[in-house]
């Protein structure tokens, strides 16, 4: 395993202090969510350092990470958990149990007994109890949230009904690659109304844990795992992340920005960006070489921009362990078109595919080429964030003035 | 996805009555469901699409389930009854532990070995199971290299 690079761990370093010191200096809050600027009272700090390198595990690549601050709600028994992955693809911050040392409350059921979760990823899952704590990053802070913590050690293993997909479950350090996942994509709930009162059966998603066996139940929304932003009492709208570009053979460590609201303060105005709505499943749709393809997302969460497959595109795979990623002889350079989902607004996306083979065999982490199949789709993930700043608008949230801007779920860049 | 009619599904899962069937995703008996390299027996007659005129011109056909939360499964069966591929869409990842059968095994040894986080891609002897998606909406597919009729391809699949 290759290790943190100094000047990687300075910058972790750099950002834990900056979000002491912010949390220390308690933050001026400012106007709501749509509001401007914040009047006379001093602007909310509302960035936070977000590092793609090789992560706690020594071997990530194209992860993006942060440092989040847990407390015991309306206490100052904080933790600050770093190496925690910024993804824009779920909602919701989950964090190893084996990182936190707060007694937090684990969450009951309307039964009264211990609520799981069971959440999905397209390759992976992540179980454990939903707890509830204040999240702070920067200057905001949101109150009583309920996250999930991973592989909560005394909880119950996952039942069946979570781990019969077969994906892996990714609740080490070593296996996740990561101490926690911070969703800050364009939903609230990460399930929402699919797994609330009203639905006629439960999904596996949520488990009520008696002693007997954890069974699916329902969890009222504002119980359900949330994005901690939309609850932030300002800049609550959505996130921007913001990274520098890296060379065509990668870089061991480069450093950027998640700034929270959009078009709230001097540093997240959304001018000059082109607005993507998204749809009710958070998906926008691509045309590429005159076809249309649906299920497009911008997703920090994937670590390479993956898309179509090698047959369509004369491809090769790679081999070995890495096959899922794409290997040509030389770059290849791709373009596309962006397509809101509602509305006309359109972007271009211009991208290069390298050959993970060589990209892997750097001692680097941060690869703006990587690239692998996912058939009939776009996932335009991490590789596409650097040197570009890309918006994420939350579900029912405005920018700006009511009517005056976009409302999301929806992306810009 | 697009969405076939359910005349067939009622007689596939064993079910009678004028209601579209349903069985819970992925928490019913899933004795209903079909099963990737298994046998299927006939549903009744589907409504052939243009997509389905290919399958039936090898004396393949497909069936659809439509499960609780709005999930789908697609099973493409060819003459012999034998399941060589399945679709499906849903709110939550399938019971792959049911549909992938004797293959299960082999899946979960493939999909614990990927390097990438993000769409599931595992290509492993004659097995493929592809799926993309988040919570809320995930698609995907499965199916065996060596059991796909010799006049179709694997874009049938879907």
């Amino acid at each position: 395993m290759r290790r943190l690079r100094d000047e990687a761990m300075a910058i972790l370093l750099a950002a834990l202090l900056a979000t002491l010191v912010a949390c220390g200096g308690g933050g001026g809050t400012s106007g709501g969510s749509g509001g401007g600027g914040g009047g006379g009272n001093p602007p909310t700090p509302n960035t936070v350092t977000a590092v793609s390198n090789l992560g706690v595990g020594g071997n990530y690549a194209d992860g993006l990470f942060t440092s989040v601050t847990v407390c015991v709600p309306g206490t100052s028994n904080c933790q600050t958990i770093d190496n925690v992955l910024v993804d824009t693809g779920s909602y919701g911050l989950r964090l190893l149990g084996s990182q936190v040392n707060l007694p937090l409350t684990i969450s009951a059921d309307s039964n009264g007994n211990p609520l799981g979760e069971c959440e999905q990823f397209a390759s992976s899952f992540d179980w454990g109890p939903v707890a509830t704590a204040d999240v702070q990053m920067a200057g905001e802070k949101a109150a009583a949230v309920p996250i999930q913590l991973m592989g909560q050690s005394g909880f119950p293993a996952p039942p069946a009904l979570c781990s019969q997909s077969g994906v892996p479950e990714t609740d080490t350090q070593a296996l996740l690659g990561a101490n926690g996942i911070l969703g800050v994509g364009v939903f609230v709930h990460d399930c929402g109304s699919g797994c609330a009162p009203g639905q006629t059966s439960a999904p596996a998603v949520y488990f009520g844990c008696p002693a007997a066996g954890c069974a699916p139940t329902l969890v009222a929304l504002a119980s359900q795992v949330q994005n901690p932003v939309a609850l932030f009492p300002q800049d609550n709208n959505g996130v921007v992340i913001q990274m520098p570009q890296v060379p065509d053979a990668g870089a061991p460590s480069v450093s950027g920005t998640l700034t929270f609201g959009i078009g709230t303060q001097s540093d997240n105005s959304l001018a000059g960006a082109t607005v993507l709505y998204a749809d009710g499943y958070g998906d926008f749709s691509t045309t590429f070489q005159g076809k249309n393809y649906s299920g497009s997302v911008l997703d920090s969460g994937s670590n390479g921009n993956f898309f179509l497959d090698g047959a369509t595109l004369n491809l090769p795979l790679c081999s070995g362990n890495n096959t899922g990623f794409y290997c040509p002889s030389s770059t290849v350079s791709y373009s596309a078109t962006n397509l809101s989902a509602a509305g006309a607004g359109t972007a271009a996306a211009a991208w290069n595919v390298g050959n993970a083979d060589n990209l892997f065999a750097t001692p680097n982490a941060a690869f703006n080429n990587l690239a692998g199949p996912n058939p009939g789709a776009f996932d335009f993930g991490m590789a596409f964030f650097y040197g570009r700043t890309l918006y994420f608008g939350i579900n029912g949230a405005s920018v700006g003035a009511a009517g005056n801007g976009p409302t999301g779920p929806f992306y810009a860049y | 996805m697009r969405k076939l009619t359910t005349a067939c599904l009622g007689v596939l899962l064993g079910l009678a009555g004028a209601g579209p069937a349903r069985a819970a995703w992925g928490q019913a008996p899933a004795a209903s469901l079909p099963v990737l390299g298994e046998t299927l027996a006939p549903g009744a007659a589907a409504q052939l699409r243009a997509q389905e005129r290919a399958l039936a011109a090898t004396g393949a056909r497909v069936e659809e389930i439509q499960l609780d939360h709005g999930a789908v499964v697609r099973a493409y069966v060819a003459a012999s009854g034998q399941v060589f591929g399945l679709a499906w869409q849903g709110p939550t990842l399938p019971d792959l532990a049911h549909l992938l059968g004797q293959h299960y095994a082999a899946f979960q040894r493939a999909a614990a070995g990927a390097r990438r986080r993000g769409p599931l891609y595992v290509h492993s002897g004659t097995l493929v199971v592809e799926m993309s998606g988040h919570m809320r909406d995930f698609r995907g597919r499965a199916y065996l290299t060596d059991a796909i009729p010799a006049a179709l391809t694997p874009a049938v699949v879907r």
